[in-house]
């Protein structure tokens, strides 16, 4: 299976960018022309447009917006890999209350579930940061976690049902091994892969929110550079200085395209059967 | 009669969601920090005794399933509670806002699977081409983007640089007065046009990723391949025989789409100074307007439910296979 992934030729470039942005983000110290907090002239240098020295011009208060742009990169990658972890962890423990608990339980839960997905996220989302005024950058990572779980735990459900009453699981229950030594062994493995998928589309998703979040002002708090509050900064200046609006939006849908390969080429990896 | 029992449990799951919403809604309103009448108690004039009288007045001191009860009865009653910024009901103010949701919604919903049927189904008619690889890559970077910056990014092009189009608002404050009643429509329309536009091709991107499939699988079936060998044109074949059958598993897709078209909204409708639900909510949220923004997410989730329960119906109306079940 991992051969078959890695010649898809879409995997293989959406996961080279995918890698290749992790590396600028990480690397960002490293790569970024000018401190992202610098605001070396602000009456003479803000808003030039791009060029030698300022390769995606400079904004407002005279910071060079490529520089923010590989900080804001870190922060916005970051928010939603942590984000995507919690949702991870969350999601699989109770798909897997769900799909080993009695029928009561699974009930309950798959209504919640239900609920949850019939919440308007972004609705919810407001209503939570409306409420915890001035949250951290941890709290808003907790709570984008805590939005973004549903999926998977339907995912783990059904996984745990199908592979309930496989023979081996119901032998290796006949042997007396413990609940979650079963899980450890026969479960987790098998529902992997489909959890690795959701996981590449999730992040996508939770950076589209964040970014959404952080430009309406509620998200990342402004001198901290992520690409949504970059954006919101710019529609300001739209004609004036169109490319500090731009820039940030085109690192997003780059992010969220290649993410989208991946998550694509793994899921036809998973089921050939899909491949059209 | 099966089908009517279905539908029943239907609204009966749907009521049940609406109330695990209204519970979260309450539970979220309860744990927030803050006292309810801090904004009062620092008052000079108010007297710790004032002050304890007024608690007693909204409920405060009541033990909290007793308040819980309250809130649930009030809801029910139409009384939303007031909006701390606005000074007047909750459900006022989100009346007022709705039908330019509703309008939005509905034009962006048009958008989306006009675009997204046309472009799925020109892909399926020629899968593996150059120009469905093309169109592919389209639809991937559609659904990618930002709503909101795309919504800049058409006002930038279409708005400012080329002025095709207003900037925002719903109308224009000062012709649109003066205009015919034809005139005022197309005014109308006009200031629609882009917001409705950045909402809806958002979306087309997925669902012409679900037509493509849709179609395909419909033109590998049997009937298909039955139609062509009695001899009926590629044409009638494909707009009589497979359309509508792909058609079906798309259209259930509007369901699905509600809620990140509403939450789509409330960014496209910030851009362009729309005068609706998410651009009320999200200036509730800027003001800490609780009242309102609960008020705006309970409205949220209730018009997704009521979505899906008439998405269900239309679906069991328009697939025989569903009646008998």
């Amino acid at each position: 299976m991992r051969s078959g992934w890695w010649q898809h030729r879409a995997a293989r470039r959406g996961l080279l960018l995918v890698a290749a942005l992790t590396v600028l983000a990480l690397a960002a110290p490293l790569l970024a022309p000018y401190d992202p907090a610098a605001q070396p002239d602000v009456v003479g240098g803000q808003l030039l447009p791009p060029s030698w020295e300022h390769p995606l011009g400079t904004d407002l208060f005279s910071r060079d917006v490529l520089s923010r742009l590989l900080y804001g990169a870190r922060v916005s990658l970051s928010i939603a890999g942590l984000a995507t972890l919690v949702a991870l962890t969350v999601g699989t423990l109770v798909g897997l209350a769900a799909g080993f608990g009695s029928p009561g339980v699974d009930a309950v839960l798959m209504r919640l579930v239900d609920a949850g997905l019939a919440f308007p996220r972004m609705f919810l989302l407001l209503l939570v940061l409306a409420l915890w005024e001035g949250a951290s950058t941890a709290a808003l990572i907790v709570v984008l976690g805590l939005t973004s779980w549903l999926p998977t735990s339907r995912l783990v459900r059904a996984e745990v049902l199908s592979v309930r009453q496989r023979d081996y699981v119901l032998a290796a229950r006949a042997l007396g091994l413990e609940p979650w030594r079963i899980v450890a062994r026969h479960v987790l493995p098998n529902v992997a892969p489909p959890i690795l998928v959701s996981a590449a589309l999730g992040v996508g998703q939770i950076v589209l929110i964040e970014a959404g979040l952080s430009f309406l002002g509620v998200g990342v708090p402004p001198p901290t550079p992520s690409w949504g509050n970059m954006i919101a900064d710019g529609q300001h200046y739209l004609t004036r200085a169109p490319w500090l609006a731009a820039a940030p939006g085109a690192a997003l849908g780059l992010t969220v395209v290649s993410l989208s390969l991946v998550a694509e080429a793994m899921q036809d990896a998973l089921d050939p059967r899909a491949t059209t | 009669m099966a089908g009517f029992t279905a539908f029943v449990r239907r609204l009966a799951h749907g009521a049940l969601v609406a109330f695990a919403v209204v519970t979260v809604t309450f539970a979220l309103l309860q744990l927030a920090p803050g006292e309810p009448l801090a904004g009062v108690a620092e008052s000079p004039y108010a007297s710790p005794e004032v002050i304890e009288q007024m608690r007693r007045n909204f409920g405060l001191d009541r033990p909290i399933h007793v308040q819980y009860a309250r809130y649930v009865r009030n809801l029910l009653r139409g009384d939303w509670g007031m909006s701390f910024a606005q000074r007047r009901p909750v459900l006022d103010a989100l009346a007022d806002a709705l039908p330019n949701t509703v309008v939005l919604g509905l034009a962006a919903l048009l958008v989306n699977f006009a675009g997204g049927i046309a472009l799925g189904s020109i892909q399926a008619l020629r899968p593996r081409s150059a120009l469905d690889k093309a169109l592919s890559a389209v639809s991937l970077v559609l659904y990618s983007l930002p709503v909101f910056w795309l919504g800049l990014m058409l006002l930038l092009v279409f708005g400012q640089v080329l002025g095709w189009f207003p900037v925002g608002g719903v109308v224009d404050p000062v012709t649109h007065p003066s205009l015919s009643p034809i005139g005022q429509a197309l005014d109308r329309l006009h200031h629609l046009a882009l917001p409705a536009l950045a909402l809806g091709l958002v979306g087309a991107g997925s669902t012409a990723r679900y037509q493509r499939a849709a179609l395909l699988e419909v033109l590998g079936q049997d009937f298909i391949r039955t139609a062509r060998a009695a001899g009926l044109s590629e044409r009638t074949v494909v707009l009589r025989h497979a359309l509508p059958a792909a058609l079906l598993p798309t259209i259930t897709l509007v369901g699905l789409t509600l809620p990140s078209l509403l939450s789509g909204a409330v960014l496209v409708e910030t851009v362009f100074s729309w005068p609706g639900v998410g651009r009320l909510t999200v200036n509730a949220v800027l003001q800490r307007d609780y009242p309102m923004v609960a008020g705006a997410a309970l409205l949220a989730s209730i018009a997704v439910v009521a979505a899906n329960a008439v998405a269900d119906l239309a679906y069991r109306l328009a697939d025989p296979r569903t009646r008998e079940a």
